[in-house]
């Protein structure tokens, strides 16, 4: 019974590459989520206009700043790290209260996870940490979007 | 007044389609909870099963708690529905039923292509998931195969094993294709059965009491006013407004036929009213004020009510004291 249970997972996740259980995916690392300084988001030349992102804004440890995409315009940063899992949606969940940043929706899953939170204009921006591929966790700094 | 008018359940399965208000399920016995018992815990991601349309709802037919359609966040072809859940937070089975699968040897925050899950068997032929627990050393696991369960029962701790991007519960619902050969996702929102409530079905209520119990005298042509009070005992708060799931006092044996008491206030000639508040929660009492005239000719009648969830289900007769109005209608003033 769990073989063909096994199996059929296999092949849901194959299909969906999602949350839904046994999806393929590199195996796992250990990591630990860490403050400090860490290589900042560059864009490519021609980039639109960013909202910046604020000094001493909190950055996974061990995150490397990723080129950004210029079909992107709500992308505010973007960085790559080997913490995979829930490291760095656990760091942010911690660190960005504690950096002032207030946490308006937590959205753990499978997929990807994302948190919500409020700068200090009021505007709603989002963390969100996907799979980056070859191993890595793709984590975002963008302007809320539906 | 409680045993009053016992009659047997016509058979609802007729009555999957009333001028519309088609029902989803027959039986309370098919009804599933959803698997924790913490208040307040909502969908973070939602099944979708149809990419074009970008499904968001929750199981329990619900919207994200801040009401804004985050249609962004639903990833195309998602065959559960994930909902946060602090490490080690208990889980519940969503329906009686017998575990048939279980796997605890993973890490509780082990990223990897498995993780822990528990597989539960139902009488009604589904199966439910639950994935990302914690380890079985964790407590992620309190169940073994072939154990049997009750609805809200625990049967592990959350985790956030697998591929998992933030301690959630990935909860799925699988029924037989015999198409497929095998157990397939199945689609939560047509099945609308679901009730935050572990433990209680969605939809129930038992009878309180009533503007008059006895028997209600009306001269013919003119129209009286009755109200009754049932109890919510189910899982899902009776509202008075929407197009899914609002609740509405209809004629009974049988089902949605045409009143001969209609009045002018009935929505329908075989629906009475809505619930009179625009929202009764669980356990709360909800009042049903409607109009009873005096059509027919002089004589005993009696006109039997039920109660029934807009395009979800009608409720279990029985429950509700098997409730019927006795009326005679007479040309002398009462």
């Amino acid at each position: 019974m769990r073989r063909w249970f096994v199996v059929q997972l296999v092949m849901i996740g194959l299909l969906t590459g999602g949350c839904s259980p046994g999806a393929a995916s590199p195996s796992a690392r250990a990591s630990a989520p860490a403050t400090g300084p860490s290589a900042s988001p560059t864009d490519a030349p021609s980039s639109p206009a960013r909202a910046p992102l604020p000094i001493g804004f909190p950055v996974l440890g061990g995150a490397v700043g990723v080129a950004m995409p210029n079909d992107d315009p709500g992308l505010i940063g973007l960085w790559s790290s080997d913490a995979q899992g829930s490291a760095a949606y656990d760091f942010y969940a911690a660190a960005l209260p504690a950096a002032g940043y207030p946490i308006i929706g937590l959205y753990p899953g499978g997929a990807a996870a994302a948190l919500r939170f409020r700068v200090s204009d009021g505007a709603i921006w989002q963390m969100v940490a996907r799979d980056g591929g070859n191993g890595t966790v793709a984590i975002e700094i963008r302007l809320d979007r539906p | 007044m409680s045993a009053r008018g016992r009659r047997a359940a016509a058979s609802v399965l007729l009555q999957l389609t009333v001028m519309g208000w088609s029902a989803g399920s027959a039986l309370a016995t098919d009804d599933y909870t959803l698997p924790f018992s913490a208040p307040g815990v909502t969908m973070s991601y939602g099944v979708d099963r149809d990419p074009a349309l970008n499904r968001q709802l929750d199981w329990t037919g619900q919207t994200w708690k801040d009401g804004v359609p985050h249609l962004g966040r639903v990833y195309d072809q998602h065959t559960g529905v994930d909902y946060p859940m602090v490490l080690r937070s208990e889980v519940a089975a969503a329906k009686d039923g017998t575990v048939v699968d279980e796997e605890g040897g993973f890490g509780t925050s082990q990223f990897g292509s498995f993780g822990n899950f528990v597989l539960l068997q139902h009488a009604d032929g589904r199966r439910t998931l639950y994935y990302h627990l914690a380890s079985r050393a964790d407590g992620g696991i309190s169940v073994a195969v072939g154990n049997t369960v009750v609805a809200g029962q625990p049967i592990g701790r959350s985790g956030c094993s697998g591929i998992c991007y933030g301690a959630h519960l990935h909860f799925e619902m699988l029924a037989w294709s015999s198409s497929a050969k095998g157990f397939v996702p199945a689609d939560p929102l047509a099945e609308r059965r679901w009730t935050t409530w572990p433990g209680r079905i969605p939809f129930d209520a038992s009878y309180v009491r009533e503007s008059n119990a006895g028997t209600e005298v009306i001269r013919r042509g003119q129209t009286i006013t009755h109200w009754v009070e049932f109890r919510n005992t189910g899982g899902r708060a009776w509202r008075s407004t929407g197009t899914v799931g609002r609740v509405a006092l209809a004629t009974w044996s049988p089902a949605a036929h045409a009143s001969l008491f209609s009045a002018s206030d009935w929505p329908l000639s075989w629906m009475a009213t809505f619930v009179d508040l625009p929202s009764v929660p669980p356990d709360g009492v909800g009042r049903f004020t409607f109009g009873l005239r005096g059509s027919p000719a002089p004589g005993s009648y009696r006109e039997t009510f039920n109660l029934i969830a807009q395009s979800v289900r009608w409720f279990d007769h029985a429950r509700l004291g098997g409730y019927y109005v006795p009326i005679v209608i007479s040309n002398l003033t009462p």
